[in-house]
């Protein structure tokens, strides 16, 4: 038996324990049913007994067929922090099934109109906080692609805006948490933080991942990966510029890519490649990593 | 095994608690109009379109119109032949000259690949091709805003990224995006796009494998194939990736 428990079952049998003891408190949100509790404590009580008897049996490298999830504070997709952009209308989940690109726990919010952005709380401020605020570390997630940016996104109402979504680590220490693979798949970039993933299934989506440790990137073009593999720590790191290191906040910047057409009026095919919204498929993802997809935890 | 067993209810314990304290505590602040979120998480995915057709006839003319203007046998040499084969696109190539192709590596996904190119100073490219389209509504492509460079036929659409440039267009039916990334964000080749539309322009070599080359000969037009598949589009040697 291997002498450790991965991270959702400590947290499937944690939330077992509480769950039963301040069960009515916990239906005051809306955001944990007592279905969905009742539903999780029987999978808890046999992953537990399973996990006390058996060898560690999770594997990472498919989705769960029929996936259970559970669920978590988080904003609508499309909904941005106020006054952070004009943001987007398209609630597609652009990459269902993959597995929740960060290891353990992690917050989806805002880098720049957080505490610690630039623009907190507002970009003349001359103290923006820091970003080990507490609220940047808690529920409910935020979207932010499309959150105002000067970078060309099609996508967004204004013609500009983020290409991805920040997410923090479960807290807010660098190079402490993986950033995994979303999907079985190819590296096919790596720079001195970023790594790029093109996944093996059509439609051969096209995952980035920014702000990584140089040192800790354990793949290099042409590795191939398996969906929950770890790539490397999620950090700071903003590259080096004239010999000097440059440095953002503790997140990774996760970006999803595909190839899109559009019919014309003619019959044609016009395609394109476009960044697409992937907060969607994160929520999802996390959904479904809260109720066990995808641990990636005791690797 | 009983105290392993007893650490590690009490260490759930903890976990548990820690993490839906954070659920609480966040929820009681939380909007209760907030939309479902199963419903926003289980959002039905956009539709994968048939692999689309290569427009076989437009790679074997530019392969002879490259061919006969160039001197040696160009950078598909460059490439792993056994990589090159599994593909069944055509794979698009720079001119020998500003792009470094000494350690060149394609990655075949067979009707998708990715060619990454390093060069020196921590400047890295790559492009990207597929043909594998999920459907997105009237005027999501055609709105974008596209450009025309100087000696490439295609409508080009240029974005900026975190960390670079990236260039989308279509060619031979098949979607080819060039990312120009900079491991330094003050680097000139990605301070502006002006590097991208560069080596944009000296793409216009074209590599065919194996599959591709049977893909070219199945392919039949009204009247025929005014070119056949070149055995030589490629050089067999090894390249360096």
């Amino acid at each position: 038996m291997r002498p450790f428990i991965s991270m959702s079952r400590l947290l499937r049998v944690g939330l077992l324990f509480v769950v039963t003891a301040c069960g009515p408190q916990t239906q005051t949100g809306s955001q944990v049913s007592s279905q969905s509790a009742s539903a999780v404590s029987e999978d808890m009580v046999s992953s537990f007994v399973d996990t006390s008897s058996v060898e560690e049996s999770d594997s990472a490298s498919e989705p769960t067929a029929g996936a259970s999830t559970l669920d978590f504070p988080h904003e609508a997709p499309t909904v941005l922090v106020a006054g952070s952009g004009s943001g987007y209308s398209d609630l597609s989940n652009w990459a269902p099934g993959i597995c929740f690109p960060v290891q353990g726990a992690a917050f989806a919010n805002s880098q720049v109109y957080s505490p610690g952005g630039d623009h907190y709380p507002s970009p003349s401020a001359t103290n923006h906080g820091s970003q080990c605020d507490g609220k940047n570390y808690a529920f409910p997630w935020h979207d932010n692609f499309c959150e105002a940016r000067s970078w060309t996104n099609p996508v967004c109402a204004s013609g500009s805006g983020h290409q991805g979504q920040d997410i923090r680590p479960a807290s807010c220490k660098a190079n402490q948490y993986w950033a995994v693979a979303a999907e079985d798949g190819v590296v096919t970039q790596v720079g001195s933080y970023t790594v790029a993933i093109t996944g093996n299934a059509v439609p051969h989506r096209i995952f980035r991942y920014l702000h990584m440790q140089k040192s800790s990137v354990k793949v290099a073009v042409g590795d191939k990966v398996l969906r929950g593999q770890k790539l490397g720590l999620i950090s700071n790191n903003l590259g080096v510029s004239n010999g000097v290191q440059q440095y953002t906040t503790i997140h990774l910047h996760f970006e999803v890519r595909v190839a899109q057409a559009e019919t014309m009026s003619d019959g044609k095919v016009l395609a394109a490649n476009a960044f697409v919204p992937p907060y969607t498929a994160l929520v999802n993802a996390y959904q479904r990593r809260m109720a066990g997809d995808c641990d990636t935890t005791s690797q | 095994m009983l105290k392993w067993n007893l650490k590690a209810v009490v260490l759930s314990i903890s976990v548990g608690t820690v993490f839906l304290l954070g659920v609480n505590a966040a929820t009681e602040t939380y909007a209760q109009t907030q939309p479902s979120a199963t419903a926003a998480g289980r959002a039905s995915p956009p539709r994968l379109l048939p692999p689309a057709p290569v427009q076989w006839q437009s790679v074997l003319d530019q392969i002879a119109r490259v061919r006969a203007s160039r001197k040696g046998p160009g950078t598909v040499v460059r490439l792993v032949a056994s990589e090159l084969d599994k593909t069944e696109l055509p794979v698009i190539l720079p001119r020998e000259g500003i792009v470094d192709t000494i350690k060149a590596k394609l990655i075949s996904f067979g009707d998708a690949y990715a060619l990454d190119l390093p060069q020196k100073n921590g400047v890295h490219i790559t492009m990207y091709g597929n043909r594998n389209f999920l459907q997105v509504a009237k005027g999501a492509i055609s709105n974008r805003p596209a450009m025309r460079l100087k000696g490439v036929a295609e409508d080009i659409r240029v974005a900026q990224m975190e960390d670079g440039w990236t260039a989308t267009f279509m060619r031979f039916g098949v979607v080819y995006s060039l990312d120009v990334s900079c491991d330094d964000p003050a680097a000139p080749e990605c301070k502006s796009d002006g590097y991208l539309k560069k080596i944009l322009t000296e793409f216009d070599d074209v590599g065919i494998g194996s599959k591709a080359r049977a893909a070219a000969a199945r392919f039949k037009p009204p009247g025929g194939l005014t070119k056949t598949p070149p055995d030589a589009a490629r050089n067999d040697q090894k390249g360096a990736g």
